[in-house]
């Protein structure tokens, strides 16, 4: 954790609430994903890393869940 | 961040000295007491290179010899320097042990002196010893960053560069230690990373749907706004350093303008303008909120109400309709429920007896249960929309709204009837002066208003920018919600439609988060910092004080109010004792608002104060740090003791031999040039510290 994580987290879990719940746990899932960007970001300050590609992996993730939970993405896998 | 134990060798005048720093959470406080030439400010030096490095010593340490500066008296010798510094280091596990070492060579012959390359190791302290780390900057770097030095380390002039030197130096230096510490650069990285992770999603589509014309081109106007949007916002940041630059020239050339006519024996004259410039600028702002609510009138939602009036009354027939129909639940199924639970019914009557009377009232709520669970999807909304849409039916009194903009209007009428007024008067003053045969006073007026155009012309080119980017701003979301629509045509595109939705999401979370942090978390850094500042001067705006509040602006500024909010430029009007007070609050405020855990590490602070403020601030300082360390001179500690004895954890004593016979009452003994290290307190002294008659002596 660096010097200022704790202000940072509090102020963006904060803006969370603005978030619609695109399905129940959505916001939760959200939640994790911006600790992981956060600590993404720390790494790359300390020797760098591909950390677009990181971010838009996890990104890809929740984008997967959040179409699975949709009732048109059943109706594709059907 | 917290400081544990340091050890300093052959830095200047340190040749060997080692001490543990207090921690504790109500003795907090760590003192460092020397007079004059004692080596304060060589160890405030010497913990700043070694957490910081060459950077922290002056002129980045080219000229700066760190080796003492008699260790060779003719033969070439070669000496180890060192700064080995133990601290405390939060994780996301839990706080860790680490010693920092910061080493380096150097090569003295006579008066010549060659630095070799410096070293830094860092070592993690644990239980079975020390573990050597890789990347020792790199690791020490996110937990004290370069640019709070300034913040955490301060001696008591340097401090004063948060609100002296031009406009633009405070505006950056103000700037830079709130972005720091509150972690906007961090926050503004992760923004542009997932930025570029939707330009990512964005080629995608063109790459995997890229058949379907409309979506082509929809993605191509996405592709050129992506790119338009970052040399805008660098433009608006450099249109806004220019503004300020200019600002400053301007109130420069307005000052000494202002001098020349008081020389000239044109006091009159330049009471009469000033007046005419403080109404002109008192009655601009008024116009500007005026015109602000005047605009905000019509995005209420009064107007709004006023306006759909009709239609609000169809729909609320309608709705009322299916209520009386029955189509609305008129109670949600948990009231009933707990009603069918309670031996009385809502209006009085019996629902536990059993008689028919009971009985029937029992099955009606029950009836109305069953209805409500059986209500369908389209009845679920309109129930919704019945409930949720009362405040919008409640009928709004005919002219509310009227009323509103007839007030807003003459408002901004006066506002504008003043400008005008002030204007002309200041004009008027304009013109006389323009008439006077001083031609130091006309060369001033005219490179006044040289600076006033091209401020005038700075501040147009900020706006224009500024409403150039909001467009592009704009015509971006409504081009982003297109390509979204478009993207439901089928499973691949709705697959990157949700991966855009989500990084739209991670983006709109940092948006706010940093605005935030630019505005709420601004505000508490400048209200905290008010409060401290007039306690630390004990002013209380209610009893008529000189100084009756401070300020951090939006645009970094910190600035200071006198009675009848007249600004005061702190760096002029006021007082040695009240500028340091002002910077600390303001490294307080700050410190304690971003809930960073650092050490605030203070040369001199309470130089140039003395009684009340003296003891305000140092007590103030001690209850707002998370952990302080105050180097302090003999006269500074005076009349403070009580508060050292309350909030000290370590207090050690630094002598100068040299200071032997004048000051000291007995003799070191020492051959070389060095400080001398002793654990005596504020109120002790021993064989090394001893002074003489302490009550009157120099620092």
């Amino acid at each position: 954790m660096a010097y200022n994580d704790k202000k940072i987290i509090k102020v963006l879990f904060g803006e969370l609430n603005g978030v619609p719940e695109r399905y129940e746990g959505y916001r939760s899932d959200l939640r994790h994903l911006l600790g992981d960007v956060l600590l993404v970001e720390h790494e790359h300050a300390i020797s760098k890393t591909s950390v677009v590609k990181r971010i838009a992996d996890q990104v890809n993730t929740l984008g997967m869940s959040l179409y699975k939970s949709r009732p048109d993405s059943e109706a594709d896998e059907g | 961040m917290k400081l544990l134990r340091a050890r300093v060798e052959n830095f200047r005048l340190l040749r060997d000295i080692a001490f543990d720093f207090a921690t504790s959470i109500d003795r907090n406080l760590t003192v460092v007491r020397a007079a004059n030439e004692s080596g304060k400010t060589t160890l405030l030096t010497a913990l700043q290179w070694g957490l910081f490095g060459d950077v922290a010593l002056p002129e980045g340490g080219k000229n700066f010899r760190l080796s003492p500066l008699d260790s060779s008296s003719g033969e070439k010798v070669a000496i180890a320097v060192s700064v080995e510094i133990d601290c405390e280091i939060p994780t996301r596990t839990g706080h860790r042990e680490y010693r920092l070492m910061r080493f380096v060579t150097e090569t003295v012959h006579g008066a010549q002196w060659d630095r070799g390359p410096t070293h830094v190791e860092l070592f993690r302290l644990t239980t079975n010893g020390a573990v050597p780390v890789d990347h020792a900057e790199a690791h020490i770097r996110p937990h004290l960053p370069g640019e709070l030095r300034e913040v955490f380390f301060t001696d008591g002039d340097r401090a004063l560069s948060f609100i002296e030197g031009t406009r633009g130096d405070q505006t950056r230096r103000v700037e830079g230690a709130i972005r720091s510490l509150l972690g906007l650069t961090v926050v503004e990285r992760a923004l542009s990373h997932t930025r570029d992770v939707s330009t990512g999603l964005n080629q995608k589509v063109r790459k995997e749907i890229g058949n379907r014309r409309e979506l082509q081109t929809v993605s191509d106007r996405l592709t050129m706004l992506e790119k338009q949007i970052p040399p805008l916002e660098e433009q608006v940041r450099e249109a806004k350093e220019a503004r300020l630059r200019l600002q400053d020239l301007e109130e420069q050339a307005d000052r000494s303008y202002s001098d020349a006519l008081r020389k000239g024996n044109r006091e009159e004259l330049e009471k009469q303008r000033q007046e005419a410039i403080r109404g002109r600028l008192s009655a601009e702002k008024d116009a500007v909120q005026s015109s602000r609510d005047h605009a905000n009138l019509f995005r209420s939602e009064l107007l709004g109400k006023h306006l759909l009036t009709g239609p609000f009354k169809k729909a609320e027939a309608i709705l009322n309709g299916l209520r009386t129909q029955g189509k609305i639940p008129s109670q949600t199924i948990p009231v009933l429920e707990e009603q069918l639970s309670q031996p009385c019914c809502i209006c009085g009557e019996p629902l536990n007896s059993e008689n028919p009377e009971s009985q029937r009232r029992r099955a009606h709520i029950q009836r109305l249960i069953d209805d409500s669970r059986n209500s369908d999807a389209i009845q679920e909304k309109v129930t919704g929309l019945f409930y949720g849409a009362q405040d919008l039916l409640r009928p709004v009194k005919d002219h509310t709204w009227s009323h509103e903009y007839s007030d807003v209007f003459a408002r901004r009428q006066r506002a504008n009837e003043r400008c005008r007024e002030f204007g002309e008067a200041e004009s008027a003053v304009e013109a006389k002066i323009a008439t006077l045969p001083d031609v130091d006073v006309q060369q001033l007026r005219t490179s006044r208003d040289h600076y006033r155009n091209q401020h005038k012309d700075a501040q147009s080119k900020e706006a224009r920018l500024i409403a150039q980017q909001e467009a592009v701003q704009r015509e971006f979301r409504g081009v982003v919600k297109e390509r979204d629509r478009l993207l439901q045509h089928d499973k691949k595109g709705m697959q990157l439609s949700a991966e855009l939705e989500v990084a739209s999401d991670l983006q709109q979370v940092l948006t706010h988060a940093l605005e935030t942090m630019k505005t709420k978390e601004l505000q508490k850094v400048s209200d905290h910092m008010n409060s401290l500042f007039l306690d630390m001067i004990g002013a209380d705006p209610a009893q008529r004080s000189i100084i009756t509040r401070a300020a951090v602006t939006s645009d970094f500024r910190i600035i200071v109010f006198g009675r009848y909010d007249h600004p005061l430029d702190p760096s002029q009007d006021l007082n040695g004792a009240s500028r340091r007070a002002l910077t600390i609050a303001f490294v307080l405020a700050l410190t304690r608002i971003s809930e960073v855990e650092a050490p605030n590490v203070i040369d001199t602070p309470l130089g140039m104060m003395s009684g009340y403020v003296k003891q305000a601030v140092l007590q103030l300082a001690a209850r707002q740090s998370s952990q302080l360390i105050l180097f302090l001179t003999h006269s500074e500690i005076a009349g403070c003791e009580d508060i050292l004895d309350q909030y000290a954890g370590q207090i050690f004593t630094l002598t100068n031999p040299a200071h032997y016979p004048k000051i000291l009452i007995n003799n070191p003994n020492t051959d070389d040039a060095r400080v001398l290290l002793c654990g005596c307190n504020h109120r002790q002294s021993c064989e090394v510290c001893e002074r003489r008659d302490i009550a009157n002596l120099p620092e």
